[in-house]
């Protein structure tokens, strides 16, 4: 307990300090935040540019596609202001020997690498996704409130499965020499959670249920809510798949410094 | 007091380093294996640090120092042997033992990047868990010794190296950790920066009785610093003690200098002084260096002014570069396929060699 | 005339043949991006099904039949394969790490070599990821053949256009990019605004007609929705000869643009030494 305040106190120090940072160049940040909505725009667009032409979709009305999507932003801009580091691991902690001075301080390396800096501008996204929803939820006869008010802690779960998913991509770089990483490409994969997941086969149902569970992380969360009781049962399990992957993920990085330790590359 | 800060018994670390075959067949077989190979980077090194000692961690690139450093501050773990750090095993006891030490590496900062001097600070107190009445006390002595009360504003890479290496240097310090390990802490800085650097060491040793392990490749650090240096090349120790030591016992030379007034048919290349020879300088500029346990410098200066019509004269020893380049030219001349086998113990090798080449 | 042109591209070969090297080093990535561009297309294969399954069997939508548009989703991402590269990322990244001030002092031009290595790293990309790609999606998904001789030759002469523009695209991209702090966030937020306005997603005939008519002035769609559409046959004639004369121009004023900024940040080098 005294170990997890102890990371808590740190991490909004963390952010704090970065922050403050970031926010004493505003005009570069304003930049960074319109280049950020542009790209969360221009995937939005995609969605309704496809399903506005549609009062259906695979039993799922207009609304709720953009609500889907809306919701699958709150994880997405979660993961993505402390995914800056896993991004380019490999090349700025293995290569450059950063790890190092990360192994020299008496916090956890992991949570070191993840709050070091910050995507601030990614909180756009959370924003733009809260906005969807409630547009889509003006529209929506019946939201479950009580689905609605879990959302916010099921966005956090999401964030999670994000995290380790990457986590855990990144942490082969330990083993595998690999300017570049394994996580790029994965990342391509993310959008897929977004849309229903009814309209995949099988194969893809599984896959993004398993293997890469994003669509725990940013379909399923919204069964409640929308009243899709067929998938209640995965709504549930989104904590518990959560905190397995966390803890894969915590598992693989501990395993992967023990190698660092051990090659020293 | 008796148990030693630092307790190291043949260490040994090896690498496996893969090979990548050359050209466009070699890429596209290491698409799917690779070879690899065995380096032996750390072989069978033993010593002991008392509580503190500051000592010189020395030896020519890739021979070991930097992989000797970093599993004494557990971020490798060794192939075998045995290290305790203040009752530490480094590797193992990883997060544990990082409170009680301070590392700096020269090359690399460990404070962050972007954010500004003091914020790194405000985040090391908190990782470290140190006092507010500490820290400004703390701080206000670094201000003393290293003038950072300006630094502190600005972001770390707006910083000078010299600039930069003063707050990395309080930055270990700020956790008052009993060792403290510096990997080339005065590379790249002017003169006066590294009078700076060396002169608050000094201090910080002598007022928390710090023990430093340090490595350089600037020996004036360590014949300011240390007392004691261990040498290292190809991962084994060749020398642990004195710097004066290592000098007597491997360049034990004293070097006399003359000028003669200019011959009128010109001087000779080689000069014969009593039973010595002195080899020529320049014109009418000439040396002589002799083995100090075959003579002593006062008897050569006296046969060099009673045989010759002397104008000036000057005495002085090799430098400890110079001794230190020796040693390991005379160790990878030993390292040679038709070198003796190394595995009879380096140092006495050296030794060995040395009378041969100078017999 | 030949001779000269060839000697005075060994030094871009050289340069072409090393990132050629270096992407084969990377084996993992290697599996990992064929598969991904293998799974990209299947989730787009399933969100056409369903819209194609909500309109009706023989549907078409926005001038697709339902085979045309996997088509245009398999050409789409196979073409993806060559024609990506991170000429954007490493131009941005040479420059802020000082790098590109030794080549101001060498007698090499910046571009040139920036673009040699992007045709380099797409060379080698058409062996190892587009072919393969190409043939696991033929294999897996009813892909239609090219209308004709003619229309595959002029996507594959479209295609290569297409990775000339991306890569004068990337290099004006990383120069503009590294004005900021966050160029990460800037390539990243590129790469959503480009799947959008390339047609890589969504073909430019689903767009509204007022942004339609907007997007036949910008290069982006030359990426992929030109290519696309020759393929499908969707474009012939003059309408082919014009879009291909598009797309060609397209690079070349974008080699231009690229060479302007890239003066603008050369002199900036100058004078603050990186």
């Amino acid at each position: 307990m005294r170990r997890v305040r102890f990371h808590a106190r740190l991490l909004a120090l963390y952010f704090a300090q970065y922050a403050k940072a970031r926010l004493a160049y505003r005009a570069d940040f304003a930049a960074a935040v319109l280049a950020s909505f542009l790209g969360t725009a221009a995937s939005f667009s995609v969605v309704l540019l496809l399903f506005s032409r549609f009062p259906h979709l695979a039993g799922w009305t207009y609304p709720e596609i953009v609500f889907l999507y809306g919701f699958s932003l709150l994880p997405y801009g979660l993961f993505s202001v402390v995914s800056s580091n896993l991004w380019d691991f490999a090349d700025r902690y293995l290569v450059e020997g950063r790890f190092d001075r990360i192994l020299l301080r008496p916090v956890s390396p992991l949570f070191q690498v993840l709050f070091e800096s910050f995507r601030l501008e990614s909180l756009q996204e959370v924003a733009t996704g809260a906005v969807a929803i409630g547009w889509a939820v003006s529209r929506l006869p019946d939201v479950s409130p009580l689905g609605l008010a879990l959302l916010p802690l099921w966005a956090v779960f999401g964030a999670v499965i994000y995290v380790s998913v990457f986590g855990l991509l990144t942490a082969a770089s330990f083993w595998v020499e690999d300017r570049v990483g394994l996580a790029p490409p994965v990342f391509n994969l993310m959008s897929f959670g977004r849309y229903p997941i009814t309209i995949y086969d099988l194969k893809v149902k599984l896959l993004l249920s398993t293997v890469i569970p994003f669509a725990f992380a940013s379909f399923y969360p919204t069964a409640l809510a929308l009243g899709r009781g067929e998938f209640l049962p995965y709504f549930w399990a989104v904590p518990l798949v959560a905190v397995a992957f966390a803890l894969l993920n915590v598992a693989l990085w501990r395993r992967g410094i023990a190698r660092y330790g051990s090659t020293g590359s | 007091m008796s148990d030693p800060a630092v307790r190291v018994r043949d260490l040994v670390k090896t690498f496996e380093v893969t090979q990548k075959a050359p050209g466009l067949a070699g890429a596209l077989k290491g698409l799917f294996r690779s070879e690899t190979s065995t380096l032996r980077a750390v072989d069978r090194v033993s010593f002991d640090l008392a509580r503190g000692e500051m000592v010189g961690y020395i030896g020519p690139n890739g021979a070991g120092k930097s992989t000797t450093i970093k599993m004494l501050t557990g971020i490798l773990t060794p192939t075998s042997g045995e290290v305790t750090c203040l009752g530490f095993v480094p590797w193992r006891d990883r997060r544990a033992y990082a409170r009680s030490i301070g590392v700096v590496f020269g090359q690399r900062t460990q404070l962050w990047w972007d954010i500004a001097v003091v914020e790194s600070f405000q985040l090391l107190r908190e990782i470290y868990g140190v006092s507010g009445a500490d820290y400004e006390r703390r701080m206000k002595v670094f201000d003393e010794l290293l003038e950072i009360g300006r630094l502190l504003s600005q972001p770390v890479r707006k910083l000078s190296l010299g600039e930069r290496m003063r707050c990395d240097l309080a930055a270990s310090l700020l956790h008052e950790p009993p060792l403290l390990f510096l990997d080339e802490p005065t590379i790249g800085l002017d003169v006066v920066a590294k009078a700076n650097v060396r002169a608050f060491l000094k201090e910080a040793n002598r007022r928390l009785s710090t023990t430093v392990v340090l490595t350089t490749h600037d020996l004036d650090d360590i014949e300011e610093l240390c007392e004691r240096v261990v040498l290292i090349d190809h991962g084994q120790v060749l020398w642990d003690g004195s710097l004066r030591g290592l000098r007597d016992k491997h360049l034990p030379e004293a070097r006399i200098r003359f000028d003669l007034p200019a011959p009128a048919d010109g001087d000779p290349a080689e000069l014969a002084v009593g039973p010595w020879r002195a080899a020529r300088l320049s014109p009418g500029r000439y040396l002589l260096a002799v083995d100090k346990r075959e003579a002593s410098a006062p008897d050569v200066i006296r046969e060099v002014v009673r045989s010759l019509p002397v104008l000036d004269l000057a005495v002085s020893e090799p430098d400890i570069e110079e001794v230190v380049a020796r040693i390991y030219r005379e160790n990878a001349a030993l390292r040679r396929p038709d070198a003796p086998p190394a595995s009879e113990g380096a140092a006495a090798g050296i030794v060995a060699h040395r009378g041969v080449r100078r017999g | 005339m030949l001779a000269t042109a060839l000697s005075s591209a060994r030094p871009y070969l050289a340069f072409a043949r090393t990132s050629f090297l270096n992407i084969l080093a990377y084996r993992a990535r290697y599996f990992v991006g064929i598969l991904t561009y293998f799974f990209n297309a299947t989730v787009w294969y399933y969100i056409w099904r369903a819209l194609f399954h909500e309109k009706g069997e023989g549907a078409t939508l926005g001038g697709f039949t339902f085979p045309q548009m996997l088509t245009y989703v398999a050409t789409g991402w196979a073409l993806r394969s060559f024609y990506f590269n991170e000429v954007d990322r490493d131009i941005a990244s040479q420059v802020r790490e000082g790098r590109l001030a030794m080549t101001l002092i060498k007698p090499v031009d910046v571009q040139a070599m920036t673009l040699s290595q992007a045709l380099g790293e797409s060379a080698f990309r058409l062996v190892l990821f587009t072919v393969p790609i190409g043939l696991l999606l033929v294999l897996v998904y009813p892909v239609l053949p090219p209308v004709s001789p003619a229309a595959l030759a002029l996507y594959l002469l479209s295609g290569l256009l297409s990775a000339l523009l991306v890569g004068a695209i990337n290099f004006c991209v990383g120069l503009v990019a590294i004005r900021t702090t966050s160029i990460l966030g800037v390539l990243r937020a590129k790469y959503l605004v480009l799947e959008l306005l390339s047609g890589l997603l969504v073909p430019v005939a689903f767009f509204p007609e007022p942004v339609r008519k907007v997007l036949v002035w910008l290069p982006f769609l030359h990426m992929n929705d030109t290519p696309g559409r020759l393929w499908l046959g969707l474009a012939t004639g003059a309408d082919a000869a014009r879009s291909l004369g598009l797309q060609a121009a397209w690079v070349v004023a974008l080699l231009a643009l690229g060479r302007l900024l890239w003066r603008a940040t050369a002199r900036r080098i100058e004078v603050q030494g990186g």
